[in-house]
């Protein structure tokens, strides 16, 4: 494929990105909603506003990744892009939400600064059977992909002659997904407060809870992609079944910990 | 309930003295109880964007009057015997922060002194 077409075919998942983020362009009814999923119930206008701001942080950048992560997924993969397209939407969103975590860690710079005196974690914010499952499928996905490039047979993939830099992309994948998702978790525990506690912490439950089933999201389909076939789907299915799991709403927001 | 401080970087009164009487006013008043511990220095300088030197003053301060104590992989925590103000401190503390406040109000001496006297002057307000 020539570099025009590369770029032409990038240009045109820009511009999907660019009509996802119009369908997706977050209003009132969308903070609120996500507020109430989080465990606010009955935000004041002032929270809905935050909540409002943090998913235009999440979604801004769509578009450019979307061209970014096509034009690399083009110039790696080549003709080798069974599933990509599930791929890219599920990694877009994940790179997005990890650079919208970045740039929240941005320290305060008025006059007047609070902060709470409980501890933060990332276990305050992820229950730990969803750490755990996320934890089992990476280790799942690093095995597979480790045998896959040593070459041995069960780990081939289907059909059995995948190639090793199918493997080697499933390896890079479940390394860099990991390490993104790390810090994503990590963002959402030390970003600075919100003067709103309620909200402050829905946010950052929201944030390390959606990374966690993003990646999950992430692993399974490359998993599914690499192995193709009736498995593959399978795989695949049971991630997102996961990540439906792992982020669905919850009544209350998290208690602190606060004794020893 | 959130427990929470605030800091006022402009009044006058040096950040890790404010940190330092908000946590011991929250303890006098059992808002934080024996047991509780504090957020790690690291976390709470980086909230309210101070250096955290700053912070681990103000820890060491409330270690050296007894209101907190270190335990190796517990943190910093209140102390049991902690909830026993001293007076004279606490009248210290407000003075700080009264003065620093007269001072961001371009107040002199003779001016605050006056401000302080007519307070006391004036009848305490009754229950209810």
């Amino acid at each position: 494929m020539s570099f025009a077409d590369l770029l032409g075919l990038a240009a045109v998942m820009a511009l999907f990105g660019l009509l996802l983020l119009a369908l997706l362009w977050p209003g009132e009814p969308q903070g609120r909603r996500l507020l109430r999923t989080w465990g606010v119930a009955e935000p004041d206008p002032q929270e809905i506003s935050t909540a409002v701001a943090y998913l235009k942080r999440r979604r801004l950048a769509y578009p450019w990744l979307y061209f970014l992560l096509s034009f690399l997924a083009q110039t790696v993969l080549g003709n080798d892009q069974d599933g990509a397209f599930l791929g890219l939407v599920l990694l877009t969103v994940l790179l997005g939400s990890l650079l919208a975590e970045l740039l929240a860690l941005r320290p305060a710079r008025g006059r007047t600064r609070e902060a709470s005196l409980d501890t933060r974690r990332p276990t305050d914010l992820v229950p730990y059977w969803a750490l755990a499952l996320d934890g089992c499928v990476l280790l799942g996905a690093v095995v597979l992909a480790t045998a896959g490039v040593a070459g041995v047979q069960w780990a081939r993939g289907a059909p059995q002659d995948r190639t090793t830099a199918a493997a080697v992309t499933l390896l890079l994948v479940a390394v860099l997904s990991a390490v993104a998702v790390a810090l994503m978790v990590l963002a959402a525990v030390r970003r600075p407060p919100d003067r709103r506690p309620r909200v402050d912490l829905a946010l950052r439950v929201r944030s390390a809870r959606v990374a966690i089933g993003l990646h999950v999201a992430v692993l399974t389909s490359a998993v599914g992609v690499y192995h193709s076939g009736v498995i593959g789907l399978i795989i695949g299915a049971l991630g997102i079944t996961a990540w439906v799991w792992i982020t669905a709403p919850i009544r209350a927001l998290p208690a602190p910990t606060r004794a020893v | 309930m959130s427990l929470r401080i605030v800091v006022d970087t402009a009044s006058g009164l040096s950040p890790w003295r404010q940190v330092h009487g908000q946590i011991v006013r929250l303890i006098t008043r059992g808002a934080l109880a024996a047991g509780f511990r504090l957020p790690p220095i690291r976390q709470l300088s980086r909230d309210l964007a101070l250096a955290t030197g700053t912070v681990a003053r103000a820890y060491r301060e409330l270690e050296a009057a007894g209101w907190v104590y270190t335990a190796r992989g517990h943190g910093t925590v209140v102390a049991e015997t902690a909830g026993t103000p001293d007076p004279d401190a606490e009248l210290r503390m407000a003075a700080e922060e009264f003065v620093a406040r007269a001072r961001e109000l371009g107040a002199d001496p003779e001016r605050a002194a006056d401000a302080v006297l007519a307070a006391f002057a004036e009848p305490r307000p009754g229950p209810g």
